[in-house]
């Protein structure tokens, strides 16, 4: 028994699941995701707001889960990109009276290029400090943006409803999971596992962990410019309420469910939108949950709903190897 | 065989202190092209401080290093920063408990070296690129057939036994294609059967073998290779040459045994030579 407990314990990092789909599986998958996800209005359109709310929650939860996963950048200043994001479509359809889509473009360039300016410098620093000032930048945006008063109501973004922005959503959304998908088999992912796992080692190797970085970072928070664009189009308004921290909450419960399987991160999305839906009334009750569900994960993760299954494999095969060394 | 003696890597008046400890008093040394040049010296003598500061991991106090390249001017190493140094000076380094990613399979650690080496805006470039492209699939078995890991490719690094880890940990470098290879006490922490088995795979390999700087606490079966030496002790430089004829140096056993040569006990520098 001890035998296996200290096997268990020197146990390496586990290696990166590699999946063994080859490209095509998986660019077939993102296409079929993508047909499903847009016959929704067609066979049920009561569902379309609601699926909608769960594909913009994906495109979200694709750039935070690429930034905290792969670049281990802790940005919980996630909704302020979200929030210029739907700016920059307030500016571009309401300002300069351009069709809907112009939008997607400016925002997501210029969403990463004022990431990368807000994060670039902090990079130099540990984990932790980037966690606590990109917290503090998010809320003190926040608060100023509330305090200043500064609202669009309803309708003031022409924006554009019906089909063709679901389409814009749906396609985003499959796009970026097969962009993340692609991401992680670069050779830029290789890089950013070996320096988030011995940083001085991967130096000696040529890697500078520092631009690794940015470069995931720029396209996490392009993810979260163009779901800011698509959210504003579709809500036609701009709130500093719907970009608060509570957001991020939400948005690290679906990033954490979905760390190792895309399955996984939709039905987080899926139970953050029921829940975002279904209970308006209580913020306070919505947060509580989160926490619970952010606490609770690592707890559940040996019976998570669907595990990889060469991840499954990998765990069985190396408890085996275990039980046997203590048995001889 | 001509460029055997253009100086490589030009060590001039190398100051490292930490605190009040001088780890490099003062050092100047010479490693030449195509040569194994070796830095001994006994423990805490300074010889890993002398390689962190090749490869950048340590800024020098004072002093130059400069590294000789085939065309324009050397390179400053004392003023770049370590993955540059890497990626332009073209050195590689292993250090003394090897360093491998054990989160990474094997063939995943020879990989990464071999991508980190494109040279400008690598870091885009390695966005597009897939890890695992079959040419460099290729190349990277290459090296670990060399070293004999092909065997275990697939597998995570970290389950490999100290010996592997140290061959992997080559195998990485050499990947890279470096003009210098820097070695960190090779030897150290494997018993007399693996450092043969690895002296015999870096003899195979001799042909592909860029210039090596390699540091080691006792003049071994490895560091007798070498061509050249430069001895440490406490920092400073006492003795340099061909590594036979320090073996007889009074100032290098003084500062091994702590005696001067002649006593009872039968040193290891002399029993190898």
């Amino acid at each position: 028994m001890l035998h296996a407990d200290s096997a268990q314990f020197l146990r390496p990092a586990p290696a990166q699941p590699k999946s063994a789909a080859p490209g095509y599986v998986t660019a077939a998958t993102s296409l079929s995701f993508f047909a499903a996800a847009s016959a929704i209005p067609y066979f049920a359109p009561q569902l379309a707001g609601f699926a909608s709310l769960v594909l913009l929650y994906l495109l979200l939860g694709s750039g935070l889960a690429l930034e905290i996963w792969l670049a281990g950048v802790p940005d919980f200043a996630f909704p302020v990109w979200f929030a210029i994001g739907a700016g920059c479509e307030a500016i571009v359809t309401g300002t300069f009276a351009l069709p809907f889509w112009t939008g997607l473009p400016v925002a997501m360039v210029l969403t990463a290029a004022l990431a990368v300016c807000v994060l670039a410098p902090l990079l130099r620093m540990r984990n932790e400090h980037v966690a606590v000032i990109t917290l503090a930048f998010g809320a003190v945006v926040q608060i100023l943006w509330s305090q200043s008063g500064f609202a669009l109501p309803a309708e003031t973004i022409p924006g554009a409803s019906g089909n063709l922005l679901y389409l814009c959503v749906a396609g985003m959304a499959a796009l970026a999971g097969l962009v993340a998908w692609r991401i992680r088999r670069s050779a830029l992912a290789l890089m950013l596992r070996a320096a988030n796992e011995d940083e001085i080692a991967s130096r000696a190797v040529g890697v500078d962990a520092r631009r690794c970085r940015i470069v995931i970072v720029a396209i996490g928070a392009m993810f979260a410019g163009a779901a800011g664009c698509l959210f504003a189009a579709g809500q036609g308004s701009l709130r500093p309420a719907d970009f608060d921290l509570s957001l991020m909450a939400v948005l690290l419960v679906i990033a954490v469910a979905g760390r190792r399987s895309q399955l996984n991160m939709i039905l987080a999305a899926i139970l953050a939108t029921v829940l975002w839906q279904y209970l308006p009334a209580a913020p306070a009750l919505r947060l509580l949950i989160a926490g619970a569900a952010l606490l609770s994960w690592p707890l559940l993760r040996s019976i998570a709903i669907s595990t990889p299954r060469d991840v499954a494999a990998r765990d069985a095969g190396q408890t085996e190897a275990a039980i046997e060394a203590a048995a001889e | 065989m001509s460029e055997t003696n253009v100086p490589l890597l030009v060590v001039q008046h190398l100051t490292l202190a930490f605190g009040s400890v001088t780890a490099i008093d003062d050092l100047s040394f010479t490693a030449r092209d195509n040569q194994i040049t070796a830095i001994l010296g006994p423990g805490g003598a300074g010889k890993t401080s002398v390689l962190n500061c090749i490869s950048g991991l340590c800024r020098p106090g004072s002093g130059g290093i400069e590294f000789h390249t085939a065309g324009g001017a050397p390179l400053l190493l004392e003023r770049m920063e370590s993955w540059r140094i890497t990626r332009e000076a073209r050195i590689a380094r292993t250090f003394r408990n090897p360093r491998i990613f054990a989160g990474l399979t094997v063939l995943e650690n020879v990989l990464l070296a071999q991508n980190a080496m494109r040279s400008r805006a690598a870091e885009l470039a390695a966005l597009f690129t897939s890890a695992k492209s079959r040419k460099a699939a290729q190349r990277a078995r290459y090296w670990l057939d060399r070293m004999g890991l092909s065997q275990v490719a697939e597998s995570p690094a970290g389950v490999l036994s100290p010996g592997s880890q140290r061959r992997l940990e080559i195998a990485r470098a050499l990947a890279a294609d470096p003009r210098l290879l820097c070695l960190d006490e090779p030897a150290a922490g494997l018993d007399r059967w693996e450092q043969d088995a690895l002296i015999r795979r870096m003899q195979d390999s001799k042909q592909q073998m860029p210039a090596v700087l390699i540091t080691g606490h006792e003049a071994g079966t490895m560091e007798s290779l070498c061509d050249h030496a430069v001895v440490l002790d406490r920092g400073r430089a006492i003795a340099s040459g061909k590594a036979r004829d320090l073996c007889s140096d009074a100032a290098v056993l003084c500062a091994w045994l702590g005696v001067p040569p002649g006593g009872e006990s039968v040193p290891r520098i002399a029993a190898s030579c």
